[in-house]
């Protein structure tokens, strides 16, 4: 409860626990839309260059705190490059250069002070292939916290909470100590979300999270990624036009590493101003 | 070309083949009533299954391309175009078949329309906005939506310049099984012209991804 509390207070509510409180974990942000708060991710001219290549150019765009931002393009578009810069992933690849502003809550990525720490702390990610570690659905959730000194009494709630708002919960309960390699595809993808939601994260970024699933447990990830977004902001990148267009607010084209069109996901959709955009929606190109 | 592109073209020309069929089956039943020839009217009735079975085969093809292939922008808005405009060409279908049977009706009372001096233009704007109407159907022409709407304009003139000229003829006999005949023919060529308004708001749909329905912003440049 005490979590719920700080939550709370985190997030500007009483104490008592609005509903998005109470129902997950780590919400963070104010309640609002577009235009009724600051972006929580803002790129300025931003771009990444791996040696004298560029990854993406010159990408301007805001995304908004509890909404689901897709990004779609055609491969090699730099829309994987620009996810993973959120939370400088791509620090990992040798003779990288950042160009350009891309704050997180208004603090600088790329500024060479940023704790890195803090910033993945803050910025969790959930990759193509569930990857729980070889370890129990209970250690995989409890991993994060614990390093982040999370007292051994409070861990137990703290844990359900997350696999609750993963929407695991009812399926792993009576099996915490099982080997999280044991579970299907699926519930392994939720896992990993459980696992990432455990670090209370602002943002979370979605590296084309379906595309090992099968249909059902799709569908199961999409419709969690649409509740998750009441607490948090999320980022999402897929191959899937039809998942970005079900479940994102807005969507961003990426093409040849620029930002080709950002809009409302229902307008991207239906009449996209560049014909370059209307033109991959359609699959006349890509 | 993809698939679905494929696909889509056929079913354009497939609707545009049903506009034909349509516009001609109206003028068909014009021909009859001025022919006074009951037996064309008849065929006109029969052609409408037809014309029926043709609209379900479409729009039957339309779920089957959403189904298949979820397509997004100007081919979602193709399919949605497809599907509505159908609908309202079998709709003006029904009423060539209306005025097809309604011939044997006009041979029995006797009834000459032609003696309205208003007639002859009303269902000349009603051969004109069907014209129009199919012309668009398969046009890249982004005016033809406005010209349709103007030419509804002149319809409804025509038809208020003759249900005018009904009355005033039935305020002098006592003639009322040719009066109402007469305001009720006017009152479906009418419709059709509101038709072929609501083809023209989707082809304008179609064209810009604009719901212009309900809108006083979709205007013919003449009320601008």
């Amino acid at each position: 409860m005490l979590e719920l509390q700080e939550m709370a207070a985190r997030a500007g509510r009483g104490a008592a626990g609005g509903e998005s409180a109470e129902a997950s974990p780590g919400a963070a942000e104010q309640t609002g839309g577009e235009g009724a708060e600051a972006a929580i991710i803002q790129a300025e001219k931003f771009s990444l260059y791996y040696g004298a290549k560029a990854g993406v150019r010159d990408i301007t765009m805001d995304v908004w705190p509890r909404s689901v931002t897709a990004i779609i393009g055609p491969s090699g578009c730099g829309k994987s490059t620009f996810l993973r810069s959120i939370n400088r992933m791509n620090d990992l690849i040798p003779d990288i250069r950042a160009e350009g502003l891309l704050l997180v809550g208004g603090v600088d990525v790329y500024d060479p002070r940023a704790n890195l720490v803090h910033l993945r702390q803050q910025v969790g990610m959930v990759f193509q292939k569930p990857n729980p570690f070889p370890k129990s659905v209970y250690d995989n959730v409890a991993y994060g916290p614990r390093l982040q000194g999370t007292r051994r009494e409070e861990l137990d709630g703290w844990v359900e909470q997350c696999l609750r708002a993963a929407v695991l919960w009812d399926e792993v309960k009576d099996a915490m100590h099982r080997n999280a390699l044991a579970l299907s595809g699926g519930q392994q993808q939720r896992l990993c979300i459980a696992r990432a939601l455990a670090t209370r994260p602002r943002v979370l970024l979605m590296d084309e999270p379906c595309s090992a699933l099968d249909p059902i447990a799709t569908a199961k990830i999409e419709e969690l990624i649409v509740g998750l977004k009441r607490d948090y902001t999320i980022v999402i990148v897929t191959h899937n036009m039809q998942q970005a267009a079900r479940v994102s607010d807005r969507t961003a084209f990426f093409c040849l590493g620029e930002l080709i069109e950002y809009d409302d996901t229902k307008i991207l959709f239906t009449k996209p101003s560049r014909k370059q955009t209307e033109d991959y929606v359609t699959g006349r190109f890509g | 070309m993809l698939e679905l592109q494929k696909n889509l073209e056929k079913l354009t020309l497939r609707l545009e083949r049903m506009g034909l069929r349509v516009a001609e089956a109206v003028n068909n039943a014009f021909d009859a009533i001025a022919q006074r020839d009951v037996t064309a009217g008849e065929w006109i009735d029969e052609d409408d299954s037809q014309i029926d079975q043709e609209e379900v085969a479409i729009e039957k093809e339309c779920i089957n391309l959403l189904a298949l292939y979820q397509p997004a922008a100007i081919d979602l808005r193709r399919i949605c175009c497809v599907i509505k405009v159908n609908n309202d060409l079998e709709r003006i279908a029904d009423i060539a078949a209306r005025l097809g049977r309604r011939v044997k009706h006009l041979v029995a009372g006797n009834i000459a329309l032609e003696d309205y001096a208003d007639y002859g233009p009303m269902v000349h704007a009603t051969r004109d906005i069907l014209r129009q109407t199919v012309r668009m159907l398969n046009s890249a022409d982004a005016d033809l939506p406005r010209q349709v709407i103007e030419a509804d304009r002149q319809l409804d003139a025509a038809y208020a310049a003759f249900t005018r000229e009904v009355l005033d003829a039935a305020r002098r006999s006592t003639d009322v099984d040719t009066a109402l005949t007469a305001v009720l023919l006017a009152r479906s060529l009418e419709r059709i012209g509101d038709y072929c308004t609501n083809i023209a708001e989707d082809v304008f749909f179609l064209n810009t991804g604009d719901i212009v329905r309900h809108s006083a912003a979709f205007k013919a440049p003449a009320d601008e």
